[in-house]
């Protein structure tokens, strides 16, 4: 019985992790060879090939934003360490660079300030990424089971009593650790974020090309996406102003 | 106009060869037909033992050669020079128009011979005054100066040029009559250029000149070198300058006297020389990032002046650009020192002349350092470029890079600040900024969007992990069950099996065997409670047993009693026998502890 339930969980956590591996770990070092020779053309190419094969990672991300970064594509090189922060939210090198990133890219946009509860909140989902978080939370759910096993059949009083007052505030932890595995992910999977593509895209008060600008924003800035309308999308900006902008000169994060 | 510029030039080179030469020729360089002139070779210091004259084929010798001797004694400063010149004369008139030559002649001095250079003579044909006169030494009748005769112009060498290309100006003054004298003399402002005068004489220097077929006479008043520094069609505005002219008295005078003599009169004449536009283009795109605006052809070196310094002594880097072009222009190229050194403005020591419409020479810039810490260091080659005129492309040179020793200082002070420790501590300087380096550590790959979380696996694992809990508890829940039946027949048995010990006791204690009698007594108490409470041999122990029922409320006599009566079970044993009396007394206690200890676990 036990032997058939590991087989099932071995092979589901299988299932999850990348089928071939050796082509991109290949692919993965001659790419980094040429960044490393400066021949970021290929690097680029080779780091590319490895995310059309299906897979990712944050530092694959983390690659070609520095290749893109060195490659002077300021838009692109910010589209990958936000794509990479996603994987691996916190990580201070990507967090470093995307800094760098964003310097060279001519908007600076103050955002709104936010309530600093929902700032931690959202901080303390950053802390691992989404898979972390719901390993953690299975390995809590798991104390706290085992906690409360231990509560019922334990024949001592004190025991007792210690192991139900510790299963439920692991409980707790587990309940709060699920919330963020899933908040987490909510936020890696996020569709309405966009990267501004164009050197220079007008923002517009109607999605359309005779609309009035209302403001001009350039390649690398961070966007959300409200809607969409035929080849237009409403955006607004991280300090709250909003418009229209063609789609084809945004991109999406996700 | 480039053949006025070759006379000029030609001009000035007999002019400079004067100073030097020893044996020189003098001539004009126009004549007008039918004109009378002299040619004068003069040897200078010189002891001529044979004179050998030139070929004269294209002239007419009216006189000569005639020799003439000067002897000159000066006192400059209290500094006595003499000199000695000997001059041969030659007095030619022309015949022919077109250009002639005149070969060279030589002298021999102490069996040295000294040659004169050919001499050019260009005939115009000859107006129509007199054979023997030129017009503009006859001062003109009447108070009627044309602009023909007498003008001022500013000739530059070229009129396209890139900025930063060097050319030349030069402003002349054209006459065909009699001027004695300027006076307000408004010299051209180059707006838009840097200007350099090259050329400003004291006195001035008459030439002739063949301006359309008439001869003038030509003074160059100013000479300058012009870098253009903005592009566009530059405007070189006008320059004037008043000239005072000698004019003969036309009317006639009421006495003879006046006819005889003839009386002058001055004029001043305003003369403008025409405002010149000079097209100036802007340089190519493409200017490599270390062009800095230099134009012509250089060529550039580094040098050290010390091999090895000690760590916080100053040393010197020398970086030469030598060449022609905008020389004087040059910033300092940009030197990447190591970190660790303290670079001082660059010292700037300019050697650039001007010559022929450019600057040319070097200009060295020296950038004094203070290696502040010890090792080995190269000075990266200094980039310098600039844009050859010649190719019409941007080219980039390098120096050589340069290897400074640099060792550790002896002793521990910075020069002049008293030496404490920690006073050499100072904050990492931060150079410069850029993203940081990839990762090359092959990541742990994962499929493109999937996250465990909502995943299959993610849902399996949660219903197997409350699947098995389900279990667990289901097998725990039937165990405990099953035990709590084990203890509760041992429970209800217990009284039962403690009776029939303490039976087995009695008898045991009658037949006088004390040792077994004993150990059945101990093992009804303790049997009995261990029973009562569920407890297997491994747990029992007096603490434990201690531990449950105080947790139960019995009463602590109660507890005390119980124990202590094992316990002298125990020690009694294996003590000397205490007499019949104490062991009933002890049979009685633990019967009635038993009973009790029955009512109170109920």
């Amino acid at each position: 019985m036990k032997k058939v339930l590991f087989l099932i969980v071995f092979s589901l956590v299988l299932s999850l992790t990348a089928g071939a591996r050796e082509i991109p770990d290949s692919l993965w070092s001659e790419a980094n060879a040429y960044y490393a020779g400066e021949q970021y053309q290929d690097a680029l190419n080779h780091y590319l090939e490895i995310e059309n094969s299906g897979v990712e990672s944050a530092d694959l991300y983390y690659n070609i934003g520095n290749t893109y970064f060195k490659m002077r594509y300021m838009a692109y090189a910010v589209l990958y360490y936000e794509k990479a922060l996603r994987l691996a939210p916190n990580d201070p090198d990507i967090t470093y660079n995307l800094e760098i990133a964003r310097e060279q890219c001519l908007d600076r946009i103050e955002p709104v300030p936010t309530f600093f509860v929902a700032d931690w909140i959202r901080e303390s989902h950053q802390i691992m990424s989404s898979d972390m978080w719901a390993i953690v939370s299975v390995g809590v759910l798991l104390l706290a089971i085992l906690f409360f096993l231990l509560f019922l059949f334990a024949r001592r009083v004190r025991f007792r009593k210690a192991a139900f007052i510790l299963s439920v505030v692991i409980f707790l932890f587990a309940v709060i650790t699920t919330v963020f595995a899933w908040q987490s992910k909510k936020q890696a999977t996020r569709e309405d974020i966009a990267i501004v593509l164009a050197a220079v895209s007008p923002v517009k008060a109607a999605p359309d090309t005779q609309g009035k600008d209302l403001l001009v924003i350039h390649e690398g800035t961070r966007v959300r996406v409200l809607e969409q309308m035929g080849s237009w999308a409403r955006i607004e900006l991280e300090d709250g102003r909003q418009g229209w902008v063609a789609l084809s000169e945004i991109i999406f994060v996700y | 106009m480039r053949r006025t510029l070759l006379l000029i030039c030609t001009v000035l080179s007999l002019v400079q060869a004067n100073a030097q030469d020893q044996f020189t020729v003098e001539a004009p360089n126009v004549v007008a037909t039918g004109e009378r002139f002299r040619l004068v070779f003069t040897a200078t210091n010189l002891e001529p033992e044979s004179f050998n004259p030139p070929e004269i084929e294209s002239f007419v010798v009216l006189a000569g050669p005639t020799t003439s001797t000067m002897n000159r004694l000066e006192y400059i400063n209290g500094r006595r020079t003499q000199s000695r010149s000997v001059s041969y004369t030659y007095i030619l008139e022309a015949g022919t128009t077109g250009k002639f030559t005149i070969g060279e002649a030589s002298v021999v001095s102490d069996k040295v011979t000294y040659r004169t250079q050919p001499v050019i003579i260009e005939v115009i044909q000859g107006t129509s005054s007199p054979a023997g006169t030129v017009r503009e030494q006859d001062p003109v009748t009447g108070t009627a100066i044309s602009d023909q005769d007498v003008f001022l112009r500013l000739d530059v060498s070229k009129r396209r040029v890139v900025k930063g290309e060097p050319l030349t100006a030069t402003l002349k003054l054209y006459t065909r009559v009699n001027v004695s004298g300027a006076e307000d003399i408004r010299f051209p402002t180059f707006n838009g250029f840097w200007s350099q005068e090259v050329y400003a004489p004291q006195q001035i220097d008459w030439q002739r000149e063949n301006v359309n077929g008439e001869i003038y006479q030509v003074a160059t008043l100013r000479r300058y070198v012009l870098l253009p520094q903005q592009s566009g069609s530059v405007k070189i505005d006008p320059s004037e300058i008043v000239c005072v002219i000698q004019v003969r008295n036309t009317r006639r005078g009421q006495s003879l006297l006046d006819e005889f003599f003839d009386s002058y009169q001055t004029v001043r004449k305003r003369v403008i020389a025409p405002a010149v536009t000079v097209n100036v283009s802007e340089l190519p795109a493409g200017a490599p990032g270390t062009f800095k605006g230099a134009v012509g052809q250089f060529s550039i070196s580094a040098e050290i002046g010390k091999d090895s310094v000690k760590a916080h002594d100053a040393v010197s880097v020398y970086i030469t650009i030598t060449g022609e072009g905008n020389i004087n222009l040059l910033e300092a190229p940009r030197v990447t020192f190591p970190p660790d050194f303290e670079v001082y403005d660059a010292k700037i020591t300019d050697n650039s002349r001007s010559t022929g419409g450019t600057f040319s020479g070097s200009k060295t810039f020296e950038y004094p350092v203070i290696p502040r810490s010890h090792g080995d260091f190269t000075i990266d080659p200094v980039e310098f470029s600039y844009y050859d005129i010649q190719n019409k492309q941007y080219r980039t040179i390098r120096s050589q890079p340069l290897k400074l020793k640099v060792e550790r200082s002896t002793d521990l002070t910075v020069p002049g600040v008293p030496y404490t420790p920690g006073t050499h501590r100072r904050a990492v300087e931060s150079l410069g900024r850029d993203i940081r380096y990839i990762r090359t550590a092959v990541p742990a790959w994962r499929s493109k969007g999937k996250y465990l979380t909502g995943s299959y696996l993610y849902f399996v694992i949660l219903a197997l992990i409350f699947t098995v809990t389900g279990i667990v508890y289901v097998v725990m829940n039937k165990r405990r069950e099953h035990m709590n039946d084990v203890i509760r027949v041992r429970n209800s048995k217990a009284n039962k099996i403690a009776r029939t010990r303490l039976k087995a006791a009695g008898v045991l204690l009658k037949q006088q065997l004390f040792e077994a009698y004993y150990e059945e007594l101990h093992r009804a108490l303790w049997g009995y409670i261990a029973d009562k409470l569920g407890l297997s041999q491994a747990d029992c122990s007096c603490e434990r047993i201690i531990e449950i029922l105080q947790e139960r409320d019995v009463e602590k006599d109660l507890i005390q009693n119980y124990t202590d009566l094992i316990e002298s079970c125990e020690y009694a044993r294996y003590a000397p026998d205490p007499g019949q009396l104490e062991k009933e007394r002890i049979f009685d206690t633990a019967v009635k502890a038993i009973s009790k200890m029955e009512q109170a676990l109920k």
